[in-house]
């Protein structure tokens, strides 16, 4: 695997170790980082609990009881030693099976209540935000925040926006937002600081799925525009 | 048959010891506040260790069994009474058909555990039946209990010979588990990313402050108020995963200590993270009670842990030969 940044390797708590490429979200650094993501999954170690990628961390959750049983008595020098062992074999290759997923949105003040002030503010037609937004292929950075909740970038310059000053009590299942040079879609009623520029009537967490959530660390996305008749039968015909 | 809720409490929700391998979707782990307190309930009552419990907060539940039950209580001390005969914590009882099990006062700890024997028969959701209450799904339909609920029971021994017509039969044996509570006043934690951002008087003040659990705390996280901590320069920090102890910084300069509820990432500096043998003493402080946290080694920390696991099956063997002893006597199996 390319190394493209220094990195360190720390304790976040007893029961996990982090990867620390740096504080900062760069599409290079969380390429690597959703690389060894993949790699550390593939290896299906029973004492890895959980892997969860961020914008340029990696943290590994797992389960101390499991090595003492192996006889492990250095745990810190062994995750280390496991870390750096799979970081020499792992290749890029798996990020290049990455699914591209495409979800349908509606851009209209209707199921948006941020579009038209946010066009204003960009100066901007509400067909040039939907020719942006919708014409780019995002990556998922990270999930966090709800289950189910994709960090995704990166959204063109023009169309970017700071997190609103004050959030809003409740956003909407399904909308689609824009922060800093993010975009995300609610996959719950929640209270919540992005602009609110569209909505899916697609569900992105369904408890009964195989993978409750619809988009995975890595994942490719495109967003495909609906009208809003589009929209309303599909959401229909979802509940 | 099932354990029908006839008054709720304020937080009553079914647990376990935490649902892993989603987190990188963003599923948090939940799992019970007191995990130790959890084990125990259910050594007591000879099931497996995975093994769904009812958490439950103060104001507790008005329980009424529909049918014979060996249970246990477990965690915090919430002066619990079959009808009304009071019945301790920690130590196995059969509580007889339609008789109701309440809470009436706090006397110790935040977090209490109802073992069953044989466990609620409810299902799980991806591999565990802790609640998870911001999917609304898991435990018992994804929420806290309401009025009425029903948990159904899945163990049908008769404990009639043992009950003989009582209301309940309390065992003559308690687990010693307050020894597992460690001190409030030097709560062990592991420094983490972000501590270098402290200046060494701030560290130190991190140290020696203690720290007041605030009453807006819940399981997600538990506000704490002290002093204020202040970075020599406004920090940003990019968001990254967390877990269940972490102690992150506020831009006020407060902290909070995330528990078991918490989100799968945060945006805040992350100062230290609390030992993993200590969350069940942390899960037990009352708002308004203190706490101090005194750094420890990572070594230290496993050790910890390796000692609590010991502690938990030395009480299962023991627990084990206890209970088969006294259901021999009584010819149950």
């Amino acid at each position: 695997m390319r190394m493209n940044a220094d990195y360190r390797i720390y304790a976040l708590s007893d029961t996990a170790m982090v990867i620390d490429w740096g504080n900062l979200i760069n599409d290079d650094i969380n390429h690597t980082v959703l690389t060894l993501f993949h790699c550390i999954k593939q290896e299906n170690k029973p004492f890895v609990r959980d892997v969860i990628p961020a914008y340029s961390t990696l943290t590994i959750v797992y389960n101390p009881v499991m090595l003492w049983k192996q006889g492990i008595e250095n745990m810190e020098a062994y995750l280390r030693n496991f870390i750096e062992t799979v970081m020499g074999h792992c290749s890029e290759e798996v990020m290049q099976q990455q699914p591209l997923i495409q979800v349908p949105v509606c851009y209209h003040p209707q199921v948006a209540p941020d579009l038209l002030a946010f066009c204003e503010a960009k100066n901007i037609t509400v067909e040039k935000l939907i020719e942006l937004h919708s014409q780019t292929i995002y990556r998922v950075f990270m999930l966090g925040f709800l289950p189910g909740f994709a960090y995704m970038g990166t959204v063109p310059e023009i169309l970017e926006m700071p997190r609103k000053a004050l959030p809003a009590q409740q956003v909407a299942a399904g909308s689609v937002g824009i922060a800093g040079r993010q975009t995300g879609v609610y996959p719950f009623n929640s209270p919540g600081g992005w602009h609110i520029i569209g909505q899916t009537p697609e569900a992105m967490f369904q408890q009964n799925r195989m993978q409750p959530a619809l988009l995975q660390p890595g994942n490719r996305v495109q967003f495909v525009p609906i009208d809003l008749n589009t929209f309303n039968s599909l959401l229909q015909n979802k509940n | 048959m099932s354990v029908v809720v006839i008054k709720p409490g304020i937080a009553d929700s079914i647990q376990d010891n935490g649902r892993y391998g989603w987190q990188h979707v963003g599923i948090n782990p939940d799992g019970a506040m007191d995990k130790t307190a959890a084990a125990v309930a259910n050594i007591l009552v000879n099931n497996t260790l995975d093994c769904p419990v009812l958490e439950m907060s103060f104001p507790s539940p008005v329980l009424l069994f529909q049918q014979q039950a060996l249970v246990a209580v477990s965690g915090a001390n919430f002066t619990a009474w079959v009808n009304d005969i009071p019945v301790p914590v920690n130590t196995p009882f059969i509580i007889q058909k339609n008789c109701v099990l309440q809470f009436k006062q706090v006397k110790r700890g935040a977090w209490c555990y109802l073992s069953v024997k044989k466990g609620f028969g409810i299902p799980t959701w991806m591999g565990s039946y802790s609640t998870n209450t911001i999917a609304g799904t898991g435990g018992f339909k994804g929420r806290f209990l309401k009025k009425q609920d029903e948990l159904p029971l899945v163990d049908t021994t008769d404990y009639s010979p043992v009950l003989e017509n009582k209301d309940v039969y309390v065992f003559h044996v308690q687990a010693d588990a307050l020894q597992w509570y460690l001190n409030t006043n030097a709560i062990p934690a592991i420094l983490s990313k972000d501590w270098h951002l402290l200046n060494k008087e701030a560290q130190k003040q991190f140290q020696d402050n203690e720290f007041q659990v605030q009453p807006n705390s819940n399981r997600m996280g538990y506000y704490l108020q002290s002093n204020a901590i202040k970075p020599d320069h406004p920090v940003t920090v990019v968001s990254t995963a967390v877990t269940n102890g972490t102690i992150q910084l506020l831009p006020n300069g407060q902290c909070i200590v995330l528990m078991s509820g918490h989100q799968t990432t945060g945006g805040y500096p992350i100062l230290a993270t609390v030992c993993s043998a200590a969350l069940s003493t942390l899960a037990q402080v009352r708002p308004h009670e203190y706490v101090k946290f005194t750094p420890v080694t990572l070594r230290y920390a496993h050790e910890l842990m390796q000692q609590q696991q010991q502690y938990l099956q030395q009480l299962q063997y023991a627990a084990i030969a206890k209970l088969n002893e006294l259901f021999s006597a009584y010819a149950i199996h």
